[in-house]
């Protein structure tokens, strides 16, 4: 990884890039590299490009949580590249002095920011610098690595910067940043509620065996496929869910004249939860239809879900940044 | 033949039923009315009418047998089952079913296990409608009466097939156990999370040798360090072990005292008053073990089921092997079947009250590709709330002892929970297993690693665990 990441970054000739011995501990390796960057007379700067170049290459460390711009203003679809890095610029320099932004536009359309936060008074900090990814002309954005403390500052910014008016939590985060990517934007092969559920070829059945519950099964894989995606579906690892609904049980008379929220936080996690899913609804462990507590983790792309009894169906908790 | 009975004087011709027409069972005796005769009983009575059926049922010997053992299964009373004449089918193929015997024990354990599964808790009887199924289920209980039979009477121990995980068990105070066992012994019982093996009882072990074996035990270690067997601390390290007796944890009167074995490595340069390091720590107990089992066995034998262990892998291995030569021993994996880890929920919420279980977490994996992971957070006084109105419930029904908690009570808990998931999700949890449960006052996985974050909730835990180990004893 880190070899194709030097190749591509290209400011060390081939015979340094030989030089280095990736099969030696790793202290070896930064030592060998940090002696040729000082070779090179490279600074900060480059080191920031070479780490930048490496995360878009692999994206998938960390968590990445997913906001939402809302409310756009009229001129917010004529925002393009060079407009909306000014304006990030500029409103970030203006909120926070020290920081060291670099922006940079990827090949399929998404542009990334580099953060690294300074205080007033200390120079920025390097080590721990914030991502986030942006893609113009669609309301997403995805952040890794944001303290809360800074949160409102980089909200503000790219708020004003994408001229609109809100951001909320879009309540969506895990470790792959592909995969909630697909899931916002929609980017899986959806499968559509049709009145004709049958196919036009026939199956073929051989001879006189005939398979009883074939129409059952069919018709649980096609509710399973509806609520979960067809195919391949984006890498959700993991979804979580707060209850806070009543305990109701018509033959438990204590505990339905309770009126405190039974309260219990649900978690799935797995390499892939919406096939696991899609295979519980097509095998039967979940019934069919599905309930649209798992079918709104794809359909409104979302794994935190907070349910209270007035609003069973996903009700949901914003956290507004304030302008 | 060996052996002969009266054949049934009603004139089937098929079976043993009762030997004169006159003679009425007695009521404890399970054995059903001939079949044969009894519907020709019936058609005499004008109560079920042969007509155009060519002749009465053939019901072979075999279903005839089975259908009485389906009686002695549905009896409570499991001494009576013993006392009941072994139906003579069986006494007549003992002498084939002998042979194949060596054959069937290897299948007693997952039999044996699964009658047990089956028969715990309300709502998991055995199967008693269902074509296949009905026959399956028969037949395994027939080859497992059968063992029981054949070995209550070449006179081995007696018919351990009746064993079974306790369905009423005491509700634990919580018991300061800090007067009895010393709090070092403590600290390191509640610090680790031990993994649990069973052993089978050992032979000449004398808690007054605890010295030498400790010798022994580090001689055995180094020879085999110098054997090249990999012990890969540090190339100067020796070690030293240490027995010692845990007072306070063997609670009932015929319990063994818990033995504890700690194993330190001495650095070879290492000064006076080092410190030595513990590496591995492990320990054999017996918590209020069953009296009947305890009592059965032969004089020198010591009965120490459950063992702890927390360490390094092949120094668990190393002192396995060493008990297995030196006292004709054998230890197997200790797996928490559900059963048991439904009552540590059951366990551990009830003792809210006392000390706060802060949330109940448990652990399911449903099968599916890819296994999806479920982990179920209930906070502990919601969860106490629904343990307590069941409770309230099942006292007014039944008048039950205070202070037992029964299966049922424990499947009803279990089950609710279960409901109120399936509510929002309509996901079925029993299609998964429950494979960990932990509450703040320790945690249970189901491969058998276990740990009791408080102390005073030590001796409940491990006298459920003792069970669960007697139960996997090979004898």
């Amino acid at each position: 990884m880190l070899k194709a990441t030097l190749e591509k970054w290209d400011r060390l000739t081939p015979h340094q890039r030989q030089s280095v011995d990736f099969t030696l501990p790793k202290w070896v390796i930064t030592q060998t590299l940090v002696t040729i960057c000082e070779e090179n007379g490279l600074t900060m700067k480059h080191i920031t490009e070479l780490e930048m170049m490496h995360v878009i290459e692999n994206p998938n460390q960390g968590t990445w949580y997913s906001f939402q711009l809302l409310d756009p203003e009229d001129d917010a679809h004529s925002v393009e590249l060079m407009l909306f890095k000014e304006q990030f610029k500029t409103h970030l320099r203006e909120l926070m002095r020290n920081v060291s932004i670099k922006i940079k536009k990827h090949t399929d359309e998404a542009v990334w920011i580099r953060i690294a936060w300074g205080s007033g008074f200390s120079r920025p900090n390097h080590l721990k610098p914030t991502y986030v990814v942006h893609y113009l002309q669609s309301p997403y954005v995805f952040v890794r690595n944001l303290t809360s403390k800074l949160k409102p500052l980089l909200m503000q910014s790219l708020t004003l910067s994408t001229r609109h008016q809100a951001i909320k939590d879009a309540n969506l985060s895990g470790p792959k940043l592909m995969a909630i990517r697909d899931l916002l934007m929609k980017q899986y092969q959806q499968s559509f509620p049709t009145n004709d559920a049958s196919p036009l070829a026939k199956e073929n059945q051989p001879g006189p065996i005939v398979n009883e519950q074939a129409e059952a099964r069919a018709s649980r894989r096609r509710m399973a496929s509806e609520a979960f995606g067809k195919g391949a579906v984006p890498q959700l690892q993991s979804a979580v869910y707060k209850l806070e609904t009543k305990y109701r049980d018509p033959s438990n008379r204590t505990m339905t004249e309770r009126d405190e929220p039974f309260r219990c936080v649900v978690k799935y996690s797995s390499s892939n939860i919406l096939e696991s899913f899609r295979h519980c609804a097509s095998a039967g462990i979940a019934s069919t239809p599905v309930t649209p507590l798992l079918s709104s983790i794809l359909l409104k792309g979302r794994n935190y879900f907070v349910i209270t009894d007035n609003a069973p169906a996903a009700a949901s908790q914003t956290r507004q940044a304030d302008l | 033949m060996a052996y002969s009975q009266p054949k049934c004087v009603r004139g089937c011709g098929m079976c043993f039923s009762f030997p004169s027409p006159d003679q009425k069972p007695p009521p404890s005796c399970p054995r059903p009315l001939c079949p044969r005769v009894y519907h020709s009983v019936l058609e005499e009575d004008g109560i079920i009418s042969s007509f155009g059926k060519a002749s009465t049922p053939f019901r072979p010997p075999l279903l005839q047998f089975l259908r009485w053992l389906r009686c002695c299964w549905l009896l409570p009373v499991f001494s009576d089952f013993q006392k009941c004449l072994a139906p003579p089918s069986a006494v007549q193929e003992t002498g084939s079913e002998q042979i194949q015997n060596g054959r069937r024990t290897e299948r007693k354990h997952g039999l044996e296990s699964e009658r047990r599964s089956s028969q715990d808790g309300v709502g998991r009887g055995t199967p008693l409608s269902g074509g296949v199924e009905k026959r399956m289920s028969k037949s395994r209980s027939y080859r497992l009466s059968l063992r029981s039979c054949v070995s209550s009477r070449l006179g081995l121990t007696p018919g351990w097939t009746t064993r079974r995980l306790n369905s009423k068990r005491k509700a634990p105070k919580s018991q300061n156990i800090t007067n009895q066992v010393s709090p070092d012994h403590l600290a390191l019982l509640v610090k680790h999370e031990w993994q649990l093996s069973y052993v089978s009882p050992l032979y000449h072990f004398r808690h007054t040798q605890l010295k030498s074996y400790a010798r022994q035990l580090s001689a055995f270690i180094a020879a085999e360090k110098q054997q090249g067997l990999a012990v890969e601390v540090g190339i100067q390290d020796s070690f030293k072990v240490s027995f010692s007796g845990v007072q306070g944890l063997a609670v009932a009167d015929d319990d063994p005292e818990t033995v504890l074995i700690q194993v330190h490595t001495k650095p070879v340069f290492a000064q006076q008053d080092d410190p030595l390091k513990l590496v591995w720590s492990g320990w054999l107990t017996c918590c209020n073990g069953s009296p009947e089992y305890l009592h059965s066995l032969p004089k020198d034998f010591t009965c120490l089921p459950l063992f702890g262990s927390s360490g390094a892998q092949n120094l668990t291995s190393l002192v396995k092997s060493w008990f297995q030569k030196n006292f004709d021993c054998s230890f197997g994996p200790l797996e928490i079947n559900h059963t048991s880890l439904e009552w540590l929920v059951a366990l551990w919420t009830n003792c809210n009250t006392e000390t706060n279980i802060q949330n109940l977490k448990m652990l399911w994996t449903l099968p599916v590709e890819p296994p999806l992971q479920v982990t179920y957070v209930v906070e502990g006084n919601d969860a106490w709330d629904l343990w307590s109105s069941l409770q309230q419930r099942s006292e007014g029904d039944g008048g039950e002892e205070a202070g037992w908690i029964g299966i049922e009570e424990v499947t009803a808990f279990m089950q609710g929970l279960k409901n109120h998931f399936y509510r929002h999700f309509r996901l079925e949890l029993s299609a998964g297993n429950l494979s960990q449960v932990s509450t703040s006052l320790g945690s249970a996985k189901c491969n058998g690693k276990i740990k009791v974050s408080n102390s005073r909730y030590m001796i409940t835990t491990l006298t459920l665990l003792t069970e669960c180990a007697l139960l996997k004893m090979p004898v």
